[in-house]
């Protein structure tokens, strides 16, 4: 299934589901509570429960549990807004987290009564239904790029429109995307397409590399050190869009192209121009792509798309090729444990290619892009869409 | 050595006298809970199975927490190390319960590594959980688990070895 149809359907746990299990749950948070310290010595001792120890204590747990109801309602109450439910979102989950935890732990340890393990369950279901809710509300405006090409900035089409795509591969994956890409780029209506890869001017960064090199490159994508970049070369300027390319090193984008970001002399080429990002990966592209497209929304770029491709074949022996490949240097070998091939499917090119044509030919209504809207708060912005 | 100051109620439900506790006593004192919760995590017969939900449970939501600041703070290293290290640290974790638990219970090295794996699958099902909230999240990332296994399977073995 083509990746941006697989991106278009609606999750099982829509966001209006979300919000109403958020209800569901202040209703009975709220309601349980009240209810429970009304009627409990009536409630315990029909159900065989031992009375409180300690009142105070007791009071003061439905009061905490009442408290999360209270929090949930606000939840419910946000209405989808990120900047409001996130923060909530967050204090409930280690609030119903720990309860559920600690509940639960002197369940089995200290013999407490089954009617106590009711809310444990809750709590733990609801920690879940809180986490879900907040990945769902999270950074929804990268999903909506990764399904479409949105509209480009209006002016008026260049006689002889070009495009610049700058990448970075180390192990070479990324240049047949590249590849593909400019392909696509073309038949959509670009009359030149230029290609420049971003050369790090530290020496460990090269393929094939030695261990120690490779510990080094890790340890700096840890930390996210970026190494200084190379200058991209003579450029023809008046790029009408320009694609950036990067591999995902330890779930985030590749050191060598953070470092192009981290040079403003050369980021000053996406300032109110139209850009796409494109990752390629072994299969953890989210991070790189939204780590992308930060970073040309905080050079006050227009991003029209972003996608994400990983390599084919099935795991675990995807992932086992990528460490064979990395340690012989040929795709393949060992014969009968690594993959024949490496990197990307030819249904993906396919798709990248498809992308460059969608990119070439998207619309142009958009009015420019500012600072002010595209950076200041691009998470925040991204929540709002 | 003598401590000069009164305790809250708090030390006192710990069972720590109001006046005239040694620092070593307070310090037995303070780690009972944690003893308490080491023999839990040391996957006895009895707590083996209950164990093994609790842990489950917090890799389930390390995995969910994991996706869920995947896209966010990008430009952060707190962030990064968060994401990059949720996505190594429960095996480590597993590991060092399963020297922890043989060192305990030698004659449960074996079976432990069974626990272990429970553990596991709730990890992977944190991840492929993900996917009902958004379809752009990468879900349970199988050939990262089974490669992580590693770490915890030479655990379990070095447990086996020497405790067994």
């Amino acid at each position: 299934m083509p990746m941006s149809t697989e991106l278009s359907r609606r999750p099982p746990l829509s966001l209006p589901t979300l919000r109403a299990l958020c209800l569901l749950t202040a209703v009975a948070n709220i309601g349980g509570n009240v209810v429970l310290v009304i009627a409990y010595p009536i409630l315990f001792p029909w159900l065989g429960i031992e009375a409180p120890q300690d009142l105070r204590l007791f009071l003061l747990e439905s009061a905490l549990s009442f408290s999360m109801g209270v929090l949930a309602w606000m939840v419910f109450c946000a209405r989808h807004e990120p900047k409001r439910a996130l923060p909530l979102l967050k204090i409930g989950t280690l609030g119903k987290g720990l309860y559920a935890l600690i509940g639960y732990y002197f369940f089995a340890t200290q013999g407490l009564h089954w009617f106590y393990m009711i809310f444990v369950v809750w709590d733990a279901l609801f920690v879940v239904v809180f986490l879900l809710y907040w990945i769902a509300l999270e950074s929804r405006d990268l999903w909506a790029l990764q399904r479409d090409v949105l509209t480009g900035i209006a002016r008026p089409r260049p006689e002889q429109p070009k495009a610049l795509v700058v990448g970075y591969s180390l192990t070479g994956a990324g240049r047949t995307a590249i590849d593909r890409l400019k392909i696509g780029l073309l038949a959509g209506g670009y009359d030149r397409v230029d290609i420049r890869y971003v050369h790090a001017l530290e020496s460990f960064y090269r393929f094939p590399m030695s261990f120690v090199d490779f510990v080094r490159m890790l340890i700096r994508a840890f930390f996210r050190k970026s190494p200084p970049v190379g200058p991209l070369g003579d450029l023809a300027g008046d790029y009408d869009l320009i694609v950036v390319e990067s591999p995902t090193w330890l779930l985030g984008m590749a050191a060598p192209m953070e470092g192009l970001f981290e040079d403003s002399t050369q980021t000053e080429m996406f300032r109110g121009t139209d850009t796409a990002a494109l990752v390629v990966s072994r299969g953890a592209q989210r991070r790189s792509l939204a780590m992308l497209t930060r970073w040309l929304q905080r050079c006050d770029a227009n991003v029209v798309g972003i996608r994400g491709y990983g390599h084919q074949g099935k795991e675990p022996r995807r992932l086992l090729s990528l460490w064979l490949y990395l340690i012989f240097r040929k795709e393949g070998v060992p014969r009968g444990i690594a993959q024949p091939y490496y990197g990307l499917s030819e249904a993906s090119l396919r798709e990248i290619e498809a992308f460059g044509t969608a990119l070439a030919r998207r619309g142009r209504t958009r009015p420019h892009f500012t600072l002010a809207s595209s950076v200041v708060g691009s998470e925040d912005a991204a929540h709002a869409s | 050595m003598l401590v000069d100051r009164g305790l809250d109620s708090g030390d006192a439900a710990l069972g720590v006298a109001a006046h005239g506790t040694t620092l070593p006593e307070m310090w037995k004192a303070l780690t009972v809970p944690l003893e308490g919760l080491l023999a839990f995590l040391s996957f006895s017969e009895r707590s083996a199975p209950h164990a093994t939900l609790c842990v489950g449970f917090i890799f389930m939501c390390m995995y969910l927490l994991r996706t869920a600041h995947m896209q966010s703070g990008t430009r952060s290293f707190a962030n990064h190390a968060l994401v990059t290290s949720f996505t190594v640290l429960p095996s480590f974790l597993v590991a060092a319960l399963l020297l922890w638990a043989g060192y305990n219970h030698p004659d449960r090295t074996v079976v432990n590594l069974g626990w272990a794996a429970g553990t596991y699958v709730a990890w992977g099902l944190g991840g492929a959980m993900t996917r009902l909230a958004r379809p752009d999240t990468e879900g349970a990332d199988i050939g990262w688990l089974i490669q992580m296994a590693v770490v915890p399977g030479v655990a379990g073995v070095v447990a086996i070895v020497i405790f067994r």
